[in-house]
C-alpha cells in the first residue's frame, strides 16, 4: 500500500514539475532539475502571486482540483512535496 | 522640446532588440518585450540622467496585443470557465507593456496607456509635450508599440514592432517643433501607430547621424489638422 | 487653477440610469448584484448589470451605447445640447473591453474554417469610444482614448484638464465606459479575485470583487466659456495627480508607494493639505490586496478620522468606466452635501485600522479627492473642489 503511494506520487511529482516549467515561464530550469522539497514561492523557485494563481488553474485543469480559498494555498503550496500530497488525497481526475 | 534617446525594434533589426530582460519579465508576451526593449535603447544614453519620479510613460497603439488576446480566448474555447490562464488574461490589457516598462527600468512617474486607430501616435507627442510644458515630469519615454498575428493578418497590414523617444526640455541630439500645416498629407498604406512612430524615428535617426541639420516629418492625420515635425540638430 | 469648472454630470451603472436614480439608490443604501444574465455562465461570481439605458444613438456595441446615455445626460446638464460645436471641444475617454476584439463567436468562427466576419471586424474599428464620439459630434478639438485598465475613467479626466489647461480646447467631454464583458468575467475569476458574493469594501471578511459596467461622463470647461454662456458651475476640477509603482503587473505595491506619490503631488499641486479634505471617494474593489494597501495609505497620509466610501458597493468594478463614475460621485457627494453608507461593510479589517463610512453621513466640505489603482500598477488620484 506504501509502495503504491509512494509509486503514485512520484507521478504527480514528475507530471507537477513538467507542468510548472511549461506553464510559468521558468526559463533556464528542467523539471527533472527541480528538488522534491524545492519550496516555490519566495526563495527557492521564486514564485510570485501570479504564478501562485496560475497554478490553482493548473490544479484545476489537469487534476480537477479547485482552491477555493487562496489562505488554505499558502500551505498546500510550500513545496512540490505538500502540492503532490494534496492532489494524491484530493484529486478527482 | 528635445529628444534625447531614440529606440526602433522590429524585425528588421532582430525581432526583441538587445535588452537582456529581468526575470520578472518571463512571463511576458512579445508584445512586452518589443516595448520594453525599444524603451530601453531610447533611455540607453540617459539612463543616470532620468530618476524615478522624474520620467512618465505614454505608449500608443492601435491593435494592443490581440495575439495573447486570442490565445486568451483559445482557453476559453478549450476549457472550463474555471480553467483559463490568470497569466494570458493579465498579458491581454493594452497597458501590461507600459508597466513592464515602468518595473523593468523602476519609473514612478505618471504611465499612461492609450488607443486609437486614428492618429494616435501624433496625439500622444502632443501629450508628451504637454506634460513638459506644465513640468508635470522632466523626461517623457514616449512609444509606439503593434504586433501581427494570424487572425488579423488577415484584416490588416500591420506594421510590426516597437518605437520609443526620450524626450524633455533638456538638451539632446535635437530640437522637435509642432508645425501646423493645411493640405493632404499621404494616406498611410499601412496599419497601426508605429507607421507614424517610425517616420519621426527616421527623420530623428537622420539628425543624430549628422546626415542632416533640419528636416520635417508629416505625422499624418491627427484629427484637427496634419501635423508636421521639424526637427533640427541641437547645437 | 480654480478656472476649470466641471458643468455637467452623467452617469448610468446598476445603481441607476442616471443622477437621479442614483441618488436615490444611494439615499435608501440599495444594491441587487446578479448572476450574470447578459451571457450564460457556470461560475459563481455576481455582478452588476445595468438593466435600464436606452442610447441615443444607433450603435451596436454596448460600451458605446452607456456611453452615449451618459454623454446626453452630461452634455443636457451643461446646457450644450444644441450649441456644443460653437467651441472647440475636446473628447478624452477611458475603456478595456472597446479597445479589444474579445468576441468570442468571431474568434469560434475563425478556428472552425478560418472565416472572419467583417461585421465584426468594422464594428471592432470604429467602436474605439473617443473616436466614435468625436466623429458623432463632429467635434474639432483633440481626440483620445485611454487604456489604463482600472484608472483609465480618472486618467482620461486628468488628460482633459491638461488640454484644457494648454488651451488645446474651450471644452472637454472626459470620463469612461465599460460593459460586462463574458471575458473580463472569467478573467477575474482566474486571478482568484472575484466573489460570490455581494462585494464588501474595506470589510475584514471582503472575499473579492464583482464586476459591473456602466459609463460616467464629466463636461469640464474653462470658466470664463462657462460664465459666458450663462452658466454658474459650482465645481472645479482642480488637480490631477498619477504615479506608477513599478513593482508588479497584478499586485498592488506592498506599501502603496504610487498611490502615496499621487495623492502627495495632488495635493501639493493644488496648494491643499490632507486636513482640507472632507472625504475620499475610494478605488474600494474589495480584493484583499487593494483594500489593505488603499486603507493604510488613508491612514497614513490622512489619519484615522478621515471620511471615505467604495462605491463599487453600488456599482461594482466598471473598469474603464470606474473613475468616470466615481468622480461624478465625488461630485454629487461634495453638491449634494452628504455620503451614503459603504454597502456590505460590517466589521473593521485590523490589517488596514480604518473604517470606511457606517452610516449616511452630512458634510459641508470643499474639497474631496477620487483615487483610482490600476491594474498594473498606475494610480491616479483627482481633487475636486465646491464653492460655498
Amino acid at each position: 500500500m506504501h509502495q503504491e503511494k509512494e509509486e503514485k506520487l512520484k507521478s504527480i511529482r514528475k507530471k507537477l514539475k513538467e507542468l510548472l516549467v511549461a506553464n510559468l515561464s521558468l526559463e533556464g530550469v528542467k523539471p527533472e532539475n527541480i528538488k522534491d522539497d524545492e519550496i516555490l514561492f519566495g526563495e527557492g523557485l521564486g514564485l510570485d502571486s501570479l504564478d501562485a494563481v496560475e497554478i490553482v488553474v493548473l490544479l484545476q485543469r489537469n487534476f480537477g482540483l479547485e482552491v477555493k480559498d487562496m489562505s488554505e494555498g499558502k500551505k498546500i503550496f510550500y513545496s512540490v512535496n505538500t502540492l503532490a500530497e494534496y492532489i494524491y488525497e484530493n484529486a478527482k481526475k | 522640446m528635445n529628444i534625447l534617446g531614440i529606440g526602433l525594434v522590429n524585425n528588421e533589426n532582430g525581432g526583441l532588440g538587445n535588452h537582456t530582460f529581468s526575470g520578472q519579465m518571463r512571463r511576458a508576451d512579445r508584445f512586452c518585450k518589443m516595448a520594453v526593449s525599444a524603451a530601453h535603447a531610447a533611455l540607453s544614453d540617459n539612463r543616470d540622467k532620468i530618476t524615478a519620479q522624474s520620467t512618465g510613460i505614454i505608449l500608443s497603439t492601435a491593435f494592443g496585443p490581440h495575439p495573447t488576446t486570442f490565445k486568451f480566448l483559445d482557453n476559453l474555447l478549450d476549457y472550463k470557465e474555471n480553467e483559463v490562464s490568470p497569466t494570458l488574461f493579465s498579458h491581454s490589457v493594452h497597458n501590461a507593456a507600459a508597466s513592464y516598462i515602468a518595473a523593468e527600468f523602476q519609473i514612478n512617474g505618471p504611465t499612461l496607456t492609450l488607443a486609437g486607430f486614428g492618429g494616435v501616435f501624433a496625439a500622444a507627442l502632443k501629450l508628451a509635450h504637454c506634460w513638459l510644458e506644465n513640468k508635470v515630469c522632466s523626461y517623457v519615454l514616449l512609444g509606439a508599440a503593434e504586433e501581427r498575428g494570424p487572425v488579423f493578418d488577415k484584416v490588416f497590414d500591420i506594421a510590426e514592432g516597437s518605437v520609443f523617444f526620450l524626450l524633455s526640455r533638456e538638451e539632446g541630439f535635437c530640437r522637435l517643433e509642432f508645425d501646423k500645416a493645411q493640405g493632404i498629407f499621404p494616406r498611410q498604406n499601412q496599419d497601426g501607430s508605429v507607421v507614424t512612430a517610425q517616420a519621426l524615428f527616421d527623420a530623428a535617426a537622420e539628425v543624430k547621424a549628422g546626415k542632416t541639420a533640419e528636416v520635417e516629418c508629416a505625422m499624418g492625420d491627427c484629427q484637427v489638422a496634419a501635423v508636421v515635425i521639424k526637427l533640427s540638430r541641437y547645437f | 487653477m480654480r478656472d476649470i469648472a466641471i458643468t455637467g454630470l452623467g452617469a448610468v451603472s446598476a445603481a441607476g440610469r442616471d443622477i437621479a436614480q442614483t441618488l436615490a439608490a444611494f439615499k435608501r443604501g440599495e444594491r441587487n448584484p446578479q448572476k450574470p444574465s447578459l451571457f450564460s455562465t457556470d461560475l459563481p461570481y455576481l455582478a452588476f448589470e445595468v438593466n435600464d439605458f436606452s442610447s441615443p444613438v444607433m450603435v451596436e456595441m454596448r460600451t458605446i451605447q452607456l456611453m452615449y446615455h451618459a454623454v446626453e445626460e452630461a452634455l443636457a446638464c451643461g446646457d450644450l445640447k444644441e450649441n456644443l460645436n460653437d467651441f472647440r471641444v475636446g473628447v478624452c475617454l477611458g475603456t478595456t473591453v472597446a479597445c479589444q476584439l474579445n468576441d468570442i463567436d468571431f474568434y469560434r468562427a475563425y478556428r472552425q474554417n478560418g472565416s472572419i466576419d467583417e461585421t465584426k471586424i468594422t464594428r471592432y474599428r470604429s467602436s474605439n469610444p473617443a473616436e466614435n464620439l468625436a466623429a458623432h459630434l463632429k467635434s474639432n478639438g483633440p481626440v483620445l482614448t485611454v487604456a489604463n485598465a482600472c484608472s483609465s475613467g480618472t486618467d482620461a479626466i486628468g488628460i482633459a484638464r491638461t488640454w484644457l489647461s494648454r488651451d488645446m480646447c474651450d471644452i472637454a467631454i472626459c470620463g469612461g465606459a465599460d460593459e460586462l464583458s463574458h471575458v473580463a468575467y472569467c478573467g477575474f475569476g482566474s486571478l482568484s479575485v472575484s466573489s460570490a458574493e455581494a462585494c464588501r469594501p474595506f470589510d475584514c471578511n471582503r472575499k473579492g470583487l464583482n464586476l459591473g459596467e456602466g459609463a460616467g461622463i464629466l463636461i469640464l470647461e474653462k470658466k470664463e466659456i462657462a460664465q459666458k454662456r450663462g452658466q454658474k458651475p459650482l465645481l472645479s476640477l482642480l488637480g490631477y495627480a498619477s504615479s506608477a509603482d513599478a513593482y508588479h503587473l497584478t499586485a498592488p505595491h506592498p506599501e502603496g508607494k504610487g498611490l502615496k506619490l499621487a495623492i502627495n503631488k495632488v495635493l501639493k499641486n493644488c496648494g491643499l493639505t490632507a486636513e482640507d479634505i472632507s472625504f475620499i471617494n475610494a478605488h474600494g474593489t474589495a480584493t484583499r490586496d487593494n483594500d489593505r494597501t488603499e486603507g493604510k495609505v488613508f491612514k497614513e497620509i490622512f489619519g484615522p478620522k478621515i471620511k471615505f466610501i467604495s462605491t463599487k458597493g453600488f456599482t461594482g468594478h466598471t473598469l474603464g468606466a470606474a473613475g468616470g463614475l466615481e468622480a461624478v460621485f465625488t461630485c454629487l457627494g461634495l453638491r449634494e452635501g452628504w455620503l451614503p453608507k459603504n454597502p456590505g461593510f460590517e466589521k473593521e479589517d485590523p490589517e488596514i485600522g480604518l473604517s470606511p463610512l457606517t452610516t449616511l453621513t452630512q458634510l459641508n466640505g470643499r474639497y474631496a479627492i477620487s483615487t483610482s489603482l490600476a491594474f498594473g500598477g498606475n494610480n491616479s488620484a483627482l481633487v475636486i473642489g465646491m464653492e460655498r
